[in-house]
């Protein structure tokens, strides 16, 4: 059992707690091939940052990742090799020195971030999956694979449960001095009628939505107001003035955190309802913000009675996890087709359920899961003697 | 200090930890945690040490430099005071103790 100056891996920022048997650091892919060998129950870790338990152990030997650190650049190919454990931070603070930067902005490593697919700060950026060239990662049976971009389904969003993200190899852009606008106005109506024309210009790198009340949290009238960050020097705010609202507004759920709003959910809408949705919102007194690039509102709640009104609401509309992942918190939001696939991709490369246990799918017990061995090692044969 | 003095205190540290908890807690702007890239090392993890009621050395293990937060830091400060009164100290402060004690310096340089 670890000692009390380590129960911090005990637990993510979903305030959720498990336990850690062991806490290792692997600092090569040769050492954590030997250590998933020698364990049974392995939980990877990075940053911490996912607000749904995606790292808590059950009695697991943590693999924190954050020694592997190498960023390699290839100058000609303009492409960035990262080792899991770098942060997003800090791999735009090396890329930036050279006039480049990697556009998925978040907290986190590359590692998590991949295996969240998490979506950028600035959303016209879209998923980080889009910008991955190549994966190495090691499985549950401690093979080291290389995915390249067509297979990189088999890592990327699942959240560690089939092994663990070692390198990737990223794509980034030159770096961009950007500048920021905002739009504020009563009416709900007149904002979606901007968002619409806004949509249509190609340099916006970010629309974000904020209601009245969060609006007023953030220091603004309140009143609606969107954020529109520009890929160029089009918008009115600009240089210093314009990286210190970004960071205030990267960092908004806290202020609502620090209001009382410690829940909240992501549903990703189709553009048509979101307008539908923040009316919904707004006529039950929920504060929001939205990714509008992205299509994901982001409501906000103190209680659970009104939680449950807006999930029926996100239910009815459709509306699918768009940020936050699945963790241990939100299994019942995978539906049976998604779960078969994920199932069948585990049991590929983790067929003795080693990896992130209890995440994302449940699967119960060792027997079914010899079960599903079995039965994929005679899909495999009659695959091969079908050949 | 007296006893009661310190259950206040530790209540205090108490509520201010959770308090951070639930705010966020920048870890990147922590100079020992990108130092030693261990989560223990972090405030946020820390803070979590704290949470769960432990005093411990790794306390000391921070600039108090403010870049996680003022009122984290001032929290980490308070706890640093508990760990005295329980006799958990750093060898170097001890030291230092004995030595400013003997020379009235804290390098122990008697001239």
């Amino acid at each position: 059992m670890i000692d009390n100056e380590l129960v911090c891996y005990n637990t993510d920022n979903s305030g959720l707690h498990g336990n850690a048997k062991r806490i290792l650091f692997p600092e090569s892919i040769a050492e954590i091939k030997k250590l998933i060998l020698d364990s049974q129950n392995i939980v990877p870790r990075g940053l911490a940052t996912n607000i749904v338990g995606g790292c808590i152990p059950s009695g697991s030997d943590v693999f924190d990742m954050k020694k592997m650190n190498n960023i390699n650049f290839d100058f000609k190919t303009k492409l960035v090799s990262v080792e899991a454990g770098v942060t997003i931070k800090e791999l735009n603070e090396k890329l930036k020195s050279i006039g480049y930067e990697f556009p998925i902005f978040g907290e986190g490593t590359i590692g998590g971030m991949i295996a969240m697919d998490s979506p950028s700060f600035m959303g016209a950026y879209g998923n980080i999956k889009e910008w991955i060239e190549e994966i190495e990662f090691v499985n549950g049976r401690a093979e080291l694979i290389k995915f390249s971009k067509s297979d990189i389904g088999e890592v990327c969003g699942l959240e560690g449960i089939t092994g663990i993200i070692v390198r990737a190899k990223l794509s980034v852009i030159s770096y961009n001095e950007r500048s920021l606008s905002i739009f504020q106005s009563g009416d709900i109506e007149e904002i979606f009628l901007v968002i619409k024309r806004l949509k249509l210009e190609k340099t916006i790198a970010m629309m974000r939505l904020y209601s009245p009340y969060y609006s007023k949290i953030l220091g603004f009238p309140e009143k609606y107001h969107i954020f529109v960050g520009f890929e160029n020097s089009n918008g009115k705010i600009k240089g210093e003035d314009c990286d210190i609202l970004l960071k205030k507004i990267m960092k908004d759920y806290y202020l609502m955190n620090k209001n009382g709003y410690r829940s909240s959910e992501d549903p990703k809408l189709l553009f048509e309802k979101l307008k539908e949705f923040t009316m919904f919102l707004d006529s039950i007194g929920v504060p929001y913000s939205g990714d509008l690039s992205l299509g994901i509102i982001f409501p906000f709640f103190k209680d659970d009675s009104s939680k449950e009104e807006v999930i029926r609401m996100i239910n009815r509309i459709n509306g699918r996890p768009g940020k936050y992942g699945i963790g241990l918190r939100r299994k019942n939001k995978v539906d049976n087709l998604q779960k078969k696939i994920v199932h069948r991709v585990k049991m590929r490369h983790d067929p003795y359920l080693k990896m992130n246990k209890g995440k994302y799918i449940d699967i119960d017990g060792t027997n079914d899961a010899d079960n599903l061995i079995m039965e994929l090692d005679k899909r495999a044969t009659e695959n091969e003697n079908e050949k | 200090m007296t006893k009661t003095e310190e259950y206040n205190l530790k209540e205090e540290i108490k509520e201010e930890v959770k308090n951070a908890l639930r705010n966020g807690i920048d870890n990147e702007g922590c100079a020992v945690y990108r130092a030693s890239r261990k989560d223990h090392y972090s405030p946020r993890g820390k803070a979590i040490v704290l949470d769960n009621g432990y005093y411990e050395k790794i306390l000391y293990k921070c600039n108090l430099c403010k870049a996680c937060g003022e009122d984290l830091c001032n929290t980490f400060l308070k706890a640093r005071q508990v760990l005295v009164l329980r006799d958990k100290e750093m060898n170097a402060n001890k030291k230092m103790i004995e030595n400013v004690k003997r020379t009235g310096n804290i390098y122990g340089i008697d001239e």
